[in-house]
C-alpha cells in the first residue's frame, strides 16, 4: 500500500507540468490573450511547486495511517500486543513512529524529484539557486506529519476504518470550512486544517501574475508553529484518552 | 519503592493476588467484589458460566480491561507491562497478523516479550504447525489458530500461563495433547489459569478451582477437596426393592437415589465396599455391580449454581 502511494506521488511530482500545461493549452484556445507555457520545475521554483501539488496528496498518507491502526483494532492484534507486554504508551509511540517515517519518506521523495527535475530544466545551476527556497520540504514535511497525526488521533478514537475515513472526511469538509467561517480570519487561521494547508501556498506563477495576484512566496512562520503545536496537541490528546480506556 | 523491592526478593509472594476487584459495564455487574490467591505452581481452573465474568477478571489481569474498584498484584509488584513480559496469554479468539506469516507473527511476540527467535521452531512443533509455518495467518482453519496461539503464550520461557478456553474449536485429539501440554508445563512448575466451562478437562488438569457466577466468587478451593467431599457406592443387583430395603438399615447411608438399575448411595462416612459386599450376602442379597464413586466437579458445579438459584 505504501509503495502505491510512493508510486502516485512520484506520477504527480512528474505529470504535474503535462497537466497544468494541458489545462493552459484548453484555456488558451478561448482566452483572449495567449498565454506562455511555463515550467514548472526549475530551480528555485520547483521545491514550492511541487510541495503544492503533492499537498493534494496527503489525503492518501492519512488513509495509510488510518488503515493500518485501525487494523490492529479490527484484527485485536492491539489487544494481544498489549498482554503480551507491550505497554499502552509504546504502542501509542510505535504508531507515531509509524507517522513520522512516513512523513520523511514523503518529504524524501519530494526531495529526490525536485532534485532530479531542477537539473533538468535548470538552465543556469549554483548552490544557492538549488537552496534558495528550500525550506518548502521541511515545509512539507510539517504539512504532511500534522496532518498525519491527526488521522492518527481520529483513528485511534473512532477505531473502525469506514467510520474513521468519515469522521476525517466530515471534519476536513464540513465541521472545521464551517467553524472557520464563524470566525474572524485573524483566528480561522489558527484551526489544525487551515493551519495545515497554509504552510505551502499556492505558488505564484506567469499566470497568477498576469491578473494581478499575488500568493505568498514563503512559508509563514506562524502557520508553523501552529502546525507544531498541533502535533504536539493531538499527541497528548491520544496518550489521555488512552489510558483508562478498555481495549 | 522499598516495598516493591524487598517483595521482589520475596519467594513466598503469592504468583497473584486479587483484591476486592470490582466492574461494572453500565448496569450489569460484571465483577463483585471479587478477590483470589494464586500460589506458585497451582493449576488453577476460572469455572463459570456464560456472563459469569471469567473474561472480564483476564482482561483486567492484563491490562486490557480497566476495573472501577480493587486492585491485583502480580509476583507481589503492582501491575506494570514488565509484568506481563513473564506471562503468557490467550484471551478469547487467537489475534494476529492476518497478512503475515506464522513465524512473523510469533517473531513480532518474541520482540515484544525481549527474546530471540531461537525456540520459535521449537514451539511450532510442539504445536504441530512446523510445516505450515511460512503461511500466511489468514489461511489457517480455527484449530491452528488455537494452536499458533498456543505457541505464542510460551514464547519466552513464561513463569505464568492464562488460558481462555484454549480448547475452543480443537478437535478431541487436540484437546487431549492441549491437556497433556498443560499437564507437562504443569510439571514444571509454571503456574496456570485455566478459564473454561468444560468441567471435565478442568477436572482432569487442574489441582485448585474457583467458582464464579454473576461475577461474584462461589468456591474456591483445592479440586481434590471437592472431589472427596462426597463419595458415593453405586450397587446392581437384580432385586433392587430387596437391595434398597437393606442398604437403608446400614448406618453409613445418608442419601439413597435409584438412577435407571442403579441404586446411588451417598455417604457419609468412609466405607469398604468389600465389607458391605459381604454383609449384604449374608443377608442373601448378591450383587452384580459395586463401585465406590468420586463426586464429579459436574455435579458439585451445577449443584452449587442451582443452590443458589434454588
Amino acid at each position: 500500500m505504501i509503495s502505491v502511494y510512493a508510486a502516485l506521488l512520484l506520477m504527480v511530482f512528474f505529470g504535474a507540468e503535462k497537466f497544468v500545461n494541458g489545462v493552459l493549452a484548453n484555456a488558451s484556445t478561448t482566452a483572449p490573450v495567449t498565454m506562455p507555457g511555463f515550467t514548472l520545475y526549475s530551480f528555485p521554483l520547483v521545491w514550492q511547486n511541487l510541495a503544492f501539488f503533492a499537498g493534494f496528496l496527503k489525503i492518501f498518507l492519512a488513509l495509510i495511517v488510518l488503515f493500518f491502526i485501525t487494523n490492529e483494532f479490527s484484527n485485536k492484534t492491539i489487544r494481544q500486543n498489549i498482554m503480551n507486554g507491550m505497554s499502552r504508551n509504546q504502542f501509542i509511540l510505535s504508531k507515531l513512529l509509524f507517522v513520522v517515517l512516513l512523513s520523511l519518506v514523503s518529504a524524501a521523495i519530494l526531495f529526490a524529484s525536485g532534485l532530479v527535475l531542477g537539473f533538468l530544466y535548470t538552465d543556469e545551476l549554483t548552490t544557492a539557486l538549488i537552496l534558495k527556497k528550500a525550506v518548502f520540504i521541511p515545509a512539507y514535511f510539517l504539512e504532511v506529519l500534522t496532518f498525519g497525526i491527526l488521522a492518527m488521533l481520529i483513528a485511534f478514537l473512532v477505531q473502525r476504518s469506514i467510520l474513521a475515513i468519515g469522521a476525517l472526511a466530515l471534519y476536513y469538509y464540513i465541521i472545521e470550512p464551517i467553524i472557520s467561517s464563524m470566525l474572524p480570519d485573524k483566528y480561522a487561521n489558527y484551526l489544525p486544517v487551515e493551519a495545515i494547508g497554509n504552510l505551502i501556498d499556492i505558488p505564484n506563477s506567469a499566470l497568477m501574475q498576469m491578473f494581478g495576484v499575488s500568493f505568498r512566496e514563503n512559508v509563514s512562520m506562524q502557520d508553523a508553529i501552529t502546525c507544531l503545536i498541533y502535533c504536539g496537541f493531538f499527541t497528548v490528546l491520544i496518550f489521555l484518552f488512552f489510558r483508562r480506556k478498555d481495549i | 519503592m522499598l516495598r516493591n523491592k524487598l517483595k521482589l526478593n520475596d519467594l513466598s509472594a503469592p504468583v497473584l493476588e486479587i483484591s476486592h476487584l470490582s466492574k461494572s459495564y453500565g448496569h450489569i455487574r460484571a465483577l463483585d467484589d471479587f478477590s483470589l490467591t494464586i500460589q506458585k505452581g497451582e493449576v488453577m481452573g476460572i469455572l463459570g458460566p456464560n456472563g459469569s465474568g471469567k473474561t472480564t477478571t483476564l482482561g483486567i489481569l492484563l491490562d486490557i480491561l480497566k476495573a472501577d474498584r480493587g486492585n491485583y498484584q502480580w509476583f507481589g509488584q503492582n501491575p506494570d507491562s514488565s509484568i506481563r513480559r513473564r506471562i503468557g496469554a490467550l484471551l478469547e479468539q487467537p489475534s494476529f497478523y492476518p497478512y503475515l506469516s506464522a513465524v512473523k507473527n510469533l517473531q513480532i511476540v518474541a520482540d515484544i516479550k525481549g527474546v530471540g527467535y531461537h525456540e520459535i521452531d521449537d514451539y511450532l512443533k510442539k504445536v504441530g504447525l512446523y510445516e505450515r509455518r511460512f503461511s500466511k495467518f489468514k489461511t489457517f482453519s480455527l484449530g491452528m489458530k488455537q494452536r499458533l496461539a498456543i505457541a505464542a503464550a510460551l514464547i519466552g520461557n513464561p513463569e505464568v500461563l492464562i488460558l481462555d478456553e484454549p480448547t475452543n474449536g480443537l478437535d478431541p485429539k487436540s484437546i487431549a495433547e492441549i491437556r497433556n501440554l498443560i499437564i507437562e508445563i504443569a510439571g514444571k512448575g509454571l503456574t496456570v489459569i485455566l478459564a473454561s466451562h468444560l468441567l471435565d478437562e478442568v477436572q482432569k488438569t487442574c489441582s485448585h478451582v474457583t467458582i464464579l457466577d454473576k461475577g461474584k466468587s462461589m468456591h474456591s478451593g483445592r479440586v481434590e477437596d471437592v472431589l472427596n467431599s462426597a463419595t458415593q457406592l453405586e450397587l446392581k443387583t437384580h432385586n433392587m426393592s430387596e437391595l434398597t430395603k437393606a442398604m437403608a438399615a446400614f448406618d453409613f447411608v445418608a442419601e439413597t437415589r435409584l438412577e435407571k438399575d442403579t441404586l446411588i448411595i451417598s455417604l457419609n462416612k468412609e466405607v469398604d465396599p468389600a465389607q458391605v459386599n459381604k454383609e449384604l450376602v449374608a443377608q442373601g442379597i448378591f450383587l452384580s455391580h459395586i463401585m465406590l464413586r468420586k463426586r464429579s466437579l459436574e455435579s458439585y458445579f451445577l449443584e452449587l449454581l442451582s443452590g443458589k438459584n434454588g
